[in-house]
């Protein structure tokens, strides 16, 4: 990276950091901190809900799957749009009544204390995990192609983001979270539009397209029904379906972002808006990918993208083979270079049968490439031991490093930075909520001033944050942390979501029934998670059919409750 | 209390709702028809 790449990074972290400092009008209460006195406009709270769900995982692993795979993940979203709009008739409107900060305390106000108590704390379990592994995953990657101190990486991503959040609070997270949306989805254009001057000098656009999709790669949709695979058409549907819902609805980390809308039209609005673009935004993700795999088509890669495994296998008893590997892999790059270039020139002269000889011919070198690569694959994972190692969340990062103009690689490194900080300081601000309102102030310090109040929900905020940090440099050693958290939340989130069904549908429903079909919920997702090999995604349709047929039979057998006044 | 009220009225947002619905047949249609035109 040049000067000029590096000053745009730190005029980027000084900017946010200044940004989110002086947006704390308001914030000098309980309210106004955790929920900005519910004056936000709906496209403000729109862009912050889409900023939390995106995360720097979501600009690399995203764009390195669809370099590996295709187009195939955004079927992953396809249940999104539904769930927004059962949520903007449902839960927006009763949350906003019920006049709560978080989702937790109206568990309490329909049903009972242990109730909240146990959701709460299983959000904060699952959320303090995820919020270091948001951290680590962005800060392993920066620090191997940035080639600085993991510790650094990490503390440049967690300091600024803990400053904002913890001094302007909800106000900051939001009003940020709009500037990284932009930084992020300008980013992302400036990367499409490298890319296609890249490839145009070899092929046009649709060309590019037609190779990709002579390999499957633009194939996004398969409807095969199966539930083994998480990305089908009815998995994202179904399974997708019942995850956004479990995600938008009953996570704190979500839920706080409407909480925060003006009104309970401008919050259902902006749910909406996810609703709009986020199928659109993911498939620009994807398609980066796939354009990343043109680009390389014509632009020799590196047989690895990941350099510090590289040199792992240089400097082990493999050396030999892999050197080996190395001379196979150009020569099969410049094979499948000239088979591509072939299969583009068929297309252009219309001669059907020319063009199906050439592609055949692209996906055979393109099949050897694949191969020779796999092989490589193979020795980092008989040098370094780690049987899950996958290199495709450095193709992206080695792009932007590698072949990107002067200036905007900067945009680039700011725009994952973006990405990271704008997830982790959402997460930071409902960590502190939920510690805070459904723990201290209900069950520690029930009578205490609002500036008392106010000041530990700082100390919660940097708390949360400095754990985190701590949990990031920890999960490194630690592989697949990832995916266990990934597979945790999956454990409880359609479990929860079951709670909530019986809080807002069901007038019968009772705290013991909602407290014990919650934990048998749970304990029916791990049978099903340990004994068999469903796709995770299911998991959340066996969550909230258990919790809701338990809570209900044992409803049935308690007297029936006596309606609390919820003024919903 | 607060400077900015709930707002409680619940205006009807079906047309909203089936736009979403409009425009997601139509996104998930066109990533059909691109695969299937690039893919052949």
């Amino acid at each position: 990276m040049r000067l000029i790449d590096w000053t745009i990074v730190a005029a980027y972290l000084v900017w946010i950091v200044y940004d989110g400092l002086k947006r704390t009008e308001g914030s000098d209460r309980v309210e106004g901190y955790f929920l900005a006195n519910r004056s936000l406009p709906w496209w403000a709270v729109g862009l912050s809900v889409m900023a939390t769900q995106l995360s720097a995982i979501t600009i690399v692993g995203t764009t390195g799957q669809g370099y590996e795979d295709g187009m195939s993940f955004v079927q992953f979203y396809f249940g999104l749009p539904i769930a927004m709009i059962i949520l903007a008739t449902t839960v927006v409107p009763f949350f906003h009544r019920a006049n709560v900060y978080t989702a937790y305390e109206y568990l309490e106000k329909r049903f009972d204390a242990k109730t909240r108590a146990l959701a709460a704390f299983l959000f904060l379990l699952l959320r303090a995990l995820s919020c270091g592994t948001i951290i680590s995953a962005p800060a392993v990657i920066l620090s191997i192609v940035l080639h600085w101190n993991l510790l650094a990486t990490v503390l440049a991503i967690g300091v600024p983001t803990v400053l904002y959040t913890m001094f302007g609070g909800v106000q900051a997270v939001t009003w940020t979270d709009v500037k990284q949306m932009a930084v992020i989805i300008g980013g992302m254009l400036a990367a499409v539009i490298v890319l296609l001057v890249g490839i145009g000098h070899s092929v046009g656009a649709g060309e590019a397209l037609h190779l990709a999709g002579a390999t499957g790669r633009m194939q996004a949709l398969d409807f095969r029904f199966s539930l083994k695979d998480t990305y089908t058409f009815w998995s994202g549907t179904i399974g997708g379906l019942f995850l956004m819902l479990s995600y938008f609805g009953c996570d704190q980390s979500q839920v706080q972002r409407y909480l925060t809308a003006r009104s309970i039209q401008e919050g259902r609005e902006s749910l909406l808006l996810s609703a709009f673009v986020k199928i659109p935004l993911q498939a620009l993700v994807l398609i980066t990918g796939v354009l990343v795999f043109v680009f390389y088509l014509f632009q020799a890669p590196p047989l690895l993208f990941n350099p510090v495994h590289e040199a792992q296998v240089r400097q082990s008893g493999q050396a030999a083979a892999y050197q080996q590997l190395e001379t196979q892999f150009a020569a099969g790059i410049d094979a499948r270079r000239q088979a591509a270039l072939e299969a583009s020139a068929a297309r252009d002269a219309g001669d059907p049968i020319r063009t199906q000889k050439a592609e055949q011919r692209f996906l055979a070198a393109d099949a050897q490439v694949t191969g020779i690569r796999r092989q490589a694959v193979a020795l980092v994972k008989d040098v370094s031991g780690d049987a899950d190692y996958r290199d495709v969340n450095y193709v992206f990062p080695t792009f932007i490093i590698t072949e990107m103009p002067i200036g905007l690689v900067g945009l680039m490194i700011a725009a994952i930075f973006a990405a990271a900080m704008s997830s982790i300081a959402a997460e930071l601000n409902s960590l502190a909520t939920t510690s805070v309102i459904d723990f201290y102030r209900r069950h520690f310090r029930t009578e205490a001033s609002d500036a008392h109040y106010l000041f530990v929900s700082k100390l919660a905020t940097g708390f949360w944050g400095l754990l985190a940090c701590i949990v990031a440099i920890y999960a490194v050693n630690l592989g697949s942390l990832i995916e266990v958290v990934n597979k945790f939340g999956s454990y409880f989130y359609g479990s929860l979501l079951g709670v909530f069904v019986l809080a807002i549908g069901t007038k019968r429903a009772t705290g013991r029934g909602a407290f014990w079909g919650l934990i048998a919920g749970m304990l029916a997702v791990g049978v099903v998670g340990f004994t068999t090999d469903i796709s995770y995604l299911w998991y959340n349709v066996v969550g909230v059919v258990v919790v809701t047929v338990v809570g209900m039979v044992l409803s049935y057998t308690d007297t029936a409750p006596v309606t609390k006044n919820l003024n919903v | 209390m607060t400077d900015h009220p709930v707002d409680d009225r619940t205006p009807s947002n079906a047309r909203k709702y089936l736009l979403v619905v409009i425009i997601e047949v139509i996104v998930v249609t066109a990533l059909w028809v691109i695969g299937r035109h690039f893919g052949s």
